[in-house]
């Protein structure tokens, strides 16, 4: 790969890089794995649009800005209160108050501890990602969980990424382990305010028969990037649900990559609102290894202004399995004429015992409906506002908690006030 | 109340009205009965405000003012309410959430209290008698998946709900079993009143043997041909519309 996009920066970074490399945590293996990332960063740069996997989200004007690197973004002058019992600040490594069962690694600790080092790293990769090795040479905060064998929760954790420092990059790296028969569930949530560059890769491993989902809510700041990579491994008979709801950021990228063994099950949901000159791409690679799993997808994106939505699915069968079933939806709304859609739901299926279905739509809210409501007495803008959250209204309705359930409630009413 | 004058309506340079005359008084009930493409329809979209159709000549005044220059919901606030021959689904948005929503826009526009959640539901509960329906009903989708009876009734609930002064039914009877008829015919009639007016366009004679007129028009081509008392219906009913153009 030759770059041709962030030639500046690069140099930046791996001048940066070497100013903090020796007091990034970690031991001396893994000092050596961050120089061999940092140097595959610089040889490959940033991924251009010539790469398929990027052929509608453009990361030029990131890779011309050069970020100052720190270790931890700062929550603290943002307006945030913890949705549960449970939560956690990742900018303050404190000793939270969490359920039993539940480990939290201290980062610096983690990345030390052989448990949790055999984990660093290993999810599967199916498009190598310049910005993976970025993340591994300079990853510095993050959440390091482990869930313990028939852990179950009663209500979620809170896990709040606030950034508020501007012109810097954060390099998140979150370990989530769930063991056998586990049942949790938690809240991501990253908000914030300034511009700055989060990028954050999180890899999951689930047992057989865990379960785990996992509300993700993304306000970053409307001049913030983050760029997201999320890998799943689920061993036999395990669960795991996400929710992805998407409103901030000047470009948001989710990358998302699951691979489910026998008996396995993912639902992956996503609403995306955004009403200005923004990006959100949802990338989704989901892989049955194993017979007798089923995965769904169901995204639904709301654009106005200037905004582009992204979507790419990818289901893939291999040869030897049984009893497959897979469905893909992905279904756009657009509210003015600039904003765009680029959808791509792709099935790669190698054998017969499969049932799959995908498609995609992208419409206009109904004339006809707008002015039914409004002979009802509604303005047009309530109107709308009303047909926006029908449209969204099935996946709100699988939200795990009542808490996150009001909180994006509210959060709509407000967006929908300025389209 | 209601007063419409050699009204002339184009369609994509097509003439559908060609100079209707309309008064309306407070507390009367008319009926416009007329062919397929008589322009009833065009009327009541009129009414109502929707896109798409240029008024080339005449005017339209409704309780003082000038009902054409008004948006879709100001006619709404002014208490013009229109049951449609085909109610929209709105799947995800249930019928209570939208009838409290619709409720309260008119309420502010009217200077009025807006109904909390416990108030909105007492007020519904009364009102779900008259269309004889139960509780169920308010928690499902607007209009989906519902029955053409159960679609009609869900109109006349909102009709109920928003305490119209000029209440215009569609074709409310097409599509309704003789059973559905009575019901919402009966609903209807109980909010018959003194200063509540209504506009009842129809194909067929059998709805106002149950919603009585007191003035029944013919639309023909875009011209109203005769006016007359309910006799005229039943004429109508007897001799087709094919007797008027003789």
């Amino acid at each position: 790969m030759v770059t041709t996009i962030g030639n500046v920066s690069i140099g930046h970074y791996l001048e940066q890089f070497s100013k903090v490399h020796d007091s990034l945590p970690g031991d001396a293996l893994l000092s050596k794995m961050r120089l061999h990332a940092m140097q595959n960063f610089v040889k490959n740069g940033f991924p251009d649009r010539k790469d398929e996997q990027w052929k509608y989200t453009s990361l030029y004007s990131l890779a011309e800005k050069k970020f100052q690197i720190v270790s931890s973004q700062r929550a603290v002058s943002l307006d945030i209160k913890p949705l549960t019992d449970w939560y956690i600040f990742l900018d303050e490594p404190n000793n939270y108050q969490l359920p039993d069962g539940i480990i939290l690694h201290k980062f610096s600790d983690g990345l030390q501890n052989p448990n949790i080092i055999k984990y660093l790293n290993k999810s599967t990769v199916t498009h190598p990602n310049p910005l993976l090795d970025f993340n591994l040479a300079l990853m510095s905060q993050g959440y390091i969980i482990e869930v313990n064998e028939n852990t179950r929760l009663t209500a979620p954790i809170h896990i709040i990424c606030g950034s508020s420092l501007n012109g810097v990059t954060t390099n998140i790296r979150n370990i989530l382990i769930v063991k056998e028969n586990a049942e949790v569930s938690f809240i991501e949530h990253y908000i914030g305010d300034n511009q700055y560059f989060n990028n954050i890769t999180t890899e999951i491993f689930l047992s057989r028969n865990a379960k785990c989902c996992i509300d993700s809510i993304q306000e970053e700041s409307a001049d913030g990037y983050h760029i997201a990579d999320l890998f799943v491994n689920q061993q036999d008979n395990s669960h795991f649900s996400w929710n992805s709801f998407s409103f901030g950021g000047l470009m948001a990228r989710n990358y998302v990559e699951i691979e489910l063994n026998s008996g396995a099950e993912c639902n992956l949901q996503g609403i995306s609102v955004l009403t200005t000159e923004q990006h959100v791409d949802h990338n989704i690679l989901i892989t049955h290894l194993g017979s007798n799993s089923s995965s769904s997808e169901e995204f639904k994106g709301v654009y106005a202004g200037k905004a582009h939505g992204v979507f790419r699915g990818d289901i893939r069968v291999n040869k030897e399995v049984k009893n497959i079933i897979s469905k893909q939806l992905n279904k756009n709304i657009l509210l003015s004429d600039s904003a765009k859609v680029s959808t791509q739901p792709r099935l790669e299926i190698y054998n017969n015992d499969v049932q799959c279905s995908h498609g995609a739509t992208v419409g206009q809210l109904d004339k006809e409906t707008l002015f039914y409501l409004q002979t009802r007495g509604l303005s047009e803008d309530s109107a709308r506002r009303i047909l926006i959250i029908a449209f969204v209204q099935s996946i709100l309705e699988n939200v795990n908690s009542k808490e996150v359930a009001d909180y994006l409630e509210l959060k709509l009413d407000k967006i929908l006030l300025d389209i | 109340m209601l007063e419409i004058k050699n009204l002339h309506v184009e369609v994509k340079n097509q003439k559908i009205l060609h100079g209707i005359d309309l008064c309306i008084k407070p507390g009367e009930v008319h009926a416009i009965m007329g062919p397929n493409g008589s322009g009833k329809s065009t009327l009541t979209n009129i009414l109502a405000g929707k896109d798409g159709y240029t008024i080339t000549n005449g005017t339209i005044t409704y309780l003082g003012e000038d009902l054409l220059e008004m948006s879709i919901e100001e006619r709404a606030h002014l208490g013009i309410f229109v049951a449609f021959q085909y109610p929209i689904a709105l799947p995800g948005v249930s019928n209570v959430n939208f009838m409290k929503a619709a409720v309260n826009a008119n309420r502010k526009a009217r200077d009025q209290k807006m109904l909390d959640a416990m108030d909105f539901l007492k007020l519904v509960k009364e009102k779900l008698n008259i269309i004889k329906m139960d509780e169920e009903f308010l928690y499902r989708s607007v209009n989906d998946g519902f029955s053409g009876g159960e679609k009609k009734r869900n109109e006349v609930l909102q009709m109920a709900l928003l305490e119209p002064t000029l209440c215009i039914l569609d074709e409310t009877d097409s599509g309704l079993d003789i059973d559905a008829l009575k019901v919402v015919a009966n609903a209807v009639n109980t909010l018959r009143d003194k200063k509540r007016s209504f506009l009842v366009i129809t194909h067929y004679q059998r709805l106002l043997n149950h919603i009585i007129p007191d003035h029944v028009h013919v639309l023909q081509d875009g011209v109203i041909v005769r006016t007359g008392d309910q006799s005229l219906a039943f004429e109508l009913d007897k001799k087709g519309y094919q007797w008027l153009q003789q």
